[in-house]
């Protein structure tokens, strides 16, 4: 009997906790649908948050990214639901404000790390979906990142008050007079463009205060060790040269033959994000793009071959043959020898890749034309996973899965080679790249002035602060002694 | 044209202008061609001349061919007059009978192996034999040139893993 | 704490048994000073010694020798660091560099067979392991994982887990040879620990055809990446330290190692654990030059085992050209083999053998070939083409019973640091002669199912080495017999073991390489518990 009672008793607690279960859980569902959360999913794709927001091997968007950026170190943030280290608490207004007008919860500013200034341009509706997907469908991590500390005076968030009154443009996309001429497909181009897709945030040139240049839009800038080419439709500084098609494919692949292949922040974005996105979104994309005024950005030339059309197949093993590596590696032909030790058996030893393209040609190639670009794609190496398979470069800098570890002396004389046998070739143009060059690409890339300047500015501050001072009290003293 | 015996010394001389003159190796240039480039002695003249008829190609490569010619004269410095005779020998109406084999005599067992030598070096890069070779050439060696279409050298890529199981 | 003279462990040889002991000491806590006599060199220089060299065929070629911590040259000529005092030449091929001797292999990772652990008991001819294919299996997979090891399953080796890599893609060569030869032939995937997708940050294969001597990409798992990852566990790692002598106590406890660096200069290294992963040839030679008055003949060889019962694969091959182009060297050089006289009852009379088909470039030797035959001009080409496409070449592996006669000592020639070169005696017994005209037969069945011209069979009674090396330092339980106990621990040195093929009893009839990984982690797992429990 006793038993009995207490199995209706332990019935009864595990039927109410059940029910209240599931009110609880139908509580979460009418929040929001289905249909809302996966339309968040997907803008949260296009939008690539989970690029910067997941640490290498960690869990999705629980952040701790250190990202390198011209004024410091930078370390993304938890935006998984977790009440403790993510952003479980927030509101969506809290989230809208955030996501465009780079202000969090507490208050604190955001750095445009975060392109609160692209995904400023994305409507109600889409940051409604975007908030319901992260409230429900991403799953929370209950640990906290490290706390970004940048060096004085960009920790100063608030300053970032006065960036955006100068530059931030906090108005969702609309329809300007001029534009709505254009197709559906051109306006939804643009709104994934300069929105979700944050193109501009690295490939248009920034100003002394970090700013974008509008008048420069997409004409290529440095992100770090890579450079973000200029994809205007100039015919050979842009992508003039290529067709709607190819810019979807490239978009989906990250390759297309003969022209370029991605590597860096772009392979990334197109692993996790692009090759993600729908045929129609894609296409959208690049009709935009291709309808955009033709720039000259700063590392282009106005005429001339465009960089995909540089270089031609060749080798300089006659100067190395014969003679042993030690003695190579010690005189002139240092670059040839590197070459032919590290690169040529997978990239032919004449440059001209695999039969199949499956290795790329290194004539023909965007990444030899621009010295950035060939530098960090030989210290870092190439890593893209899309539909078409995995495309794996292993790097060769300091890493352990390096295949050999260059130093600055060897990558500069690699590099060198590399610009004059399948880039612009021997010329008064071509740039002669130094070991320190190497090294501020192993290190992250170069370093904005910005930090200098503002700490000049600081200084210079007080300077005129402690003068003043020094002039009242003179001042003072003299009239006392009066 | 008349080019005079040039010493060894003028031929190892005409060896490094053409190598700081930096002439690609894919540039075929016709026998004659090369005589006019350089003031080279007999020895390379004879040298291209049996290299082209033992490979059966009209045009050699012209760096290569110098960087073989250096190697030989190199190892042997009596590699002229064997050069010469051996030409000789070439012209002989037996030699050469066979489309497919040399059929030497007996008393030719030194041009026989010295046209031996030669193929080997055209063709797999190596002069000398025994502790005295050296590898002139490995990528751009004739063998390696022949199964082009089909294979690649060995350390060097064929492309993505698998790609081998078509047939070629 | 690990110094430059001090640590927990201390292991002698940076190959890849001693590294990956290492790798796995020092993930458990335990500090290791790992000891390499040979230098650290980079691959790209590997890779252009390779194509700088006029012997391509010979592996040995790209690896840079010094006088410091030589080792054995044959080609272009032989440098007599091995005085061979037998009648059969052993041709050791050796690497002393940090990585060791698997930097120019093919990778081949293959289990025992299960028989393999006790021909003794099964067929009354060798001897039988101490330990049992069951005792060895999670260690057999955990080397697996870590080398990323794919291939067949229908080797006869049991497995409990699926194996970690899919295995490398078939050349349109292996298809159509599995195809002509079933089903008489059963043709293989080989077990190879070669990447099929990249892997460990490493790229897949694809398909540079020189695994032998070296892989240009790391495609392939070898000691050298070992090395890298036993660094990168915490490992402290001394090149250029020629190992010449290890002194012990009065209980014979091993208690210091001396060593020379490249100037000629001794230090002294103390450590609690001390672990010889020098290789079957090295090792033997180290023991035996420590030999003091306590230990006459050397250390840890009161059974007098040491260096005896040296075992290899001797090989004898075959090639011939087929009847259809299959154009071999397209993909990795040994991705192939028959296993189907591996075992049975006819072990009792004969040596087991597995047939190896090679997938290396045929166009060298064959252009070697014909030149020496007089082929010219126009002509010389075609038959090139002709022949690199049709050339089929086979070896075996044959397996060789341990024989106390066949054994490594000290010989009266001293290298240049003053330290005695090896003396080898190496003989052939009729249980492999036999094998090898059981051999003879196959590989005629074989050239004519391929429709077989130019057939010609590697000289009668002469052996090539396959460099599986084992017996030199066998385990076993009874000590009069053996040299090291189950586990690799030296009986009469409680704090001293061996890793490497030398504490392989039998050579078995495979490629010995991953059991002798699976032997070191197990060894590792042995003096961890014995440093916890005291």
């Amino acid at each position: 009997m006793k038993a009995l009672i207490n199995t209706l008793r332990l019935t009864v607690i595990v039927a109410a906790a059940a029910l209240s279960q599931q009110a609880f859980a139908q509580q979460a569902d009418n929040k929001f649908d289905a249909g809302t959360i996966a339309r968040g999913k997907y803008l949260a794709t296009a939008s690539d948050c989970m690029a910067c927001h997941t640490a290498h091997h960690g869990k999705p968007m629980a952040g701790g990214l250190v990202m390198s950026s011209p004024v410091g170190d930078i370390v993304s943030t938890n935006i998984t639901p977790s009440t403790e280290h993510g952003i479980g608490k927030y509101t969506e207004q809290q989230f809208s404000d955030a996501v465009r007008k780079g202000v969090r919860a507490d208050g604190q500013m955001l750095y445009p790390a975060m392109p609160y200034t692209s995904y400023a341009k994305m409507t109600d509706e889409d940051i409604h979906a975007m908030y319901a997907y992260f409230m429900a469908d991403v799953p929370a991590v209950d640990k906290a990142t490290a706390v970004t500390s940048l060096p004085f005076p960009m920790n100063i968030r608030q300053s970032m008050k006065v960036w955006n009154a100068l530059f931030l443009d906090d108005q969702p996309l609309k329809a300007a007079p001029a534009q709505s001429a254009q197709s559906a497909q051109w306006l939804r181009g643009q709104y994934l463009a300069e929105g979700a897709a944050h193109c501009t945030t690295c490939h248009t040139p920034r100003g002394v205060l970090m700013q974008e240049d509008k008048s420069r839009h997409l004409s290529g800038a440095q992100v770090g060790p890579w450079y973000a080419p200029n994809i205007t439709s100039h015919p050979t500084a842009g992508i003039g040269s290529w067709t709607e098609d190819e810019l979807v494919q490239y978009l989906k692949t990250g390759r297309v033959e003969g022209k370029a292949q991605a590597a860096g922040s772009m392979a990334e974005a197109i692993s996790l994000s692009f090759s993600h996105l729908q045929q129609d979104d894609l296409k959208a994309i690049a009709v935009y793009i291709k309808s955009l005024p033709a720039v000259v950005g700063d590392a282009d030339r106005s005429i001339g071959p465009s960089r995909f059309e540089q270089g031609q197949p060749g080798n300089a093993l006659d100067k190395i043959r014969g003679t042993s590596y030690g003695e190579n590696v010690k005189g002139a032909n240092l670059g040839a020898q590197i070459f032919s030790a590290n690169c040529a058996s997978c990239h032919g030893f004449n440059g001209q890749g695999t039969r199949d393209g499956y290795y790329p040609s290194l004539f023909h190639n965007s990444a030899t034309v621009n010295t950035s670009n060939l530098l960090a794609t030989i210290l870092l190496g190439v890593d893209r996973k899309t539909a078409d398979g995995h495309v794996f470069m292993p790097p060769f800098g300091d890493q352990v899965n390096a295949v050999n570890h260059l130093t600055d002396n060897d990558v500069a004389a690699l590099a060198n080679y590399m610009l004059v046998q399948f880039g612009p070739g021997a010329g008064k143009d071509t740039p002669t790249i130094k070991p320190q060059d190497v090294a501020e690409i192993r290190e992250g890339g170069p370093q904005s002035h910005l930090l200098m300047l503002a700490r000049a500015g600081a200084l210079l501050g007080v300077l005129v602060a402690a003068l003043v001072v020094v002039f009242i009290v003179r001042r003072r003293r003299r009239a006392a002694a009066k | 044209m008349q080019s005079k015996l040039v010493s060894r010394r003028g031929a190892l001389k005409a060896l490094g202008a053409l190598a700081l003159s930096g002439v690609a190796s894919q540039l075929l240039l016709s026998t004659r061609a090369v005589a006019a480039l350089v003031p080279a002695g007999q020895g390379l003249h004879d040298f291209i001349a049996v290299s082209s008829t033992l490979t059966g190609k009209a045009e050699v490569n012209p760096t290569l061919a110098l960087a073989l010619y250096g190697a030989f004269l190199k190892s042997s410095p009596e590699i002229d007059d064997a050069l010469a005779r051996l030409k000789t020998t070439l012209l002989g109406a037996d030699v050469l009978a066979q489309e497919d084999k040399t059929a030497f005599a007996e008393a030719q067992k030194a041009e026989q192996a010295l046209s031996q030598a030669i193929l080997q070096a055209w063709y797999l890069g190596v002069v000398g034999k025994g502790k005295k070779s050296v590898c002139v050439a490995y990528a751009d060696t004739l063998s390696n040139q022949v199964v082009a279409d089909v294979l690649v050298p060995p350390s060097f890529s064929y492309g993505p893993c698998g790609s081998w199981s078509a047939k070629p | 704490m690990t110094t430059k003279n001090s640590a927990d462990v201390c292991v002698i040889g940076g190959g890849i048994c001693g590294a990956l002991l290492a790798r796995k000491l020092s993930l458990a806590g335990q500090s290791v000073l790992m000891l390499e006599s040979g230098p650290r060199v980079g691959r790209g220089e590997l890779v252009e010694r390779y194509r700088h060299s006029a012997f391509k065929s010979d592996f040995m070629a790209p690896y840079p020798f010094s006088e410091m911590s030589p080792h054995p040259v044959f080609t272009p000529e032989a440098n007599k660091y091995i005085e061979q005092a037998g009648p059969h030449a052993f041709q050791a091929q050796y690497i002393r560099m940090l990585g060791g001797t698997s930097w120019h292999w093919a990778a081949q990772m293959w289990r025992y067979l299960p028989s393999d652990f006790k021909t003794q008991s099964l067929y009354g001819v060798g001897k039988d392991w101490p330990i049992s294919y069951d005792d060895l299996e999670p260690y057999y997979y955990e080397a697996e994982v870590i080398s990323g090891v794919g291939g067949s399953t229908e080797t006869g080796s049991p497995r409990s887990q699926p194996f970690p890599m899919e295995p490398v893609p078939a050349s349109y060569f292996q298809q159509r040879v599995t195809d002509r030869l079933a089903p008489d032939f059963k043709v293989l995937d080989d077990c190879t620990a070669r990447n099929s997708r990249s892997f460990d940050g490493r790229p897949a294969c694809c398909g540079n055809n020189n695994c032998m001597p070296v892989c240009p990409i790391d495609a392939q798992y070898h000691g050298g990446i070992a090395a890298t990852s036993a660094e990168k566990a915490g490992v402290h790692t001394i090149t250029e330290a020629v190992v010449y002598k290890l002194e012990h106590d009065d209980q014979g406890a091993i208690t210091a190692v001396n060593y020379y660096d490249w100037n000629k200069t001794s230090h002294r290294v103390t450590a609690k654990t001390f672990v010889i992963a020098a290789n079957a040839i090295e090792s033997v030679k180290l023991l035996l030059m420590s030999a003091t008055p306590q230990f006459p003949n050397g250390l840890a060889n009161r059974s007098d085992q040491m260096g005896r019962n040296l075992c290899d694969h001797p090989a004898i091959g075959v090639t011939f050209d087929m009847d259809e182009p299959v154009w071999p060297g397209r993909g990795p050089v040994s991705p192939c083999s028959i296993g189907q006289f591996r075992d049975g009852d006819f072990r009792r009379e004969h040596a087991p053998f597995r047939i190896d088909i090679s997938n290396a470039s045929q166009v060298a030797s064959v252009t070697k070939e014909l030149i020496g035959a007089g082929y010219y001009g126009v002509k010389l080409e075609g038959a090139i083409r002709d022949r690199a496409s049709r050339r089929v070449s086979i070896k075996n592996a044959l397996e060789q019973l341990p024989d106390p006669d066949n054994r490594v000592t000290l010989s009266d020639k001293k290298d240049a640091l003053g330290l005695p070169t090896p003396r080898i005696f190496w003989d052939i017994d009729d249980y492999v002669k036999k094998g090898t005209v059981e051999t003879r037969k196959r590989y005629d069945e074989i050239a004519k199912q391929l429709g077989a011209t130019n057939v010609k069979h590697s000289k009668e009674g002469a052996f090539s080495n396959r460099q599986h090396i084992t017996g030199t330092l066998s385990m076993g339980k009874d000590e009069a017999t053996s040299v090291t106990d189950p586990f690799g621990r030296a009986h009469d040195h409680a704090n001293l073991y061996m890793v490497g093929t030398g504490v392989m009893p039998t050579v078995g009839t495979c490629n010995v390489t991953l059991t002798a990984v699976a032997l070191a982690l197990r060894t590792a797992d042995k003096i961890l518990s014995e440093a916890r429990h005291g």
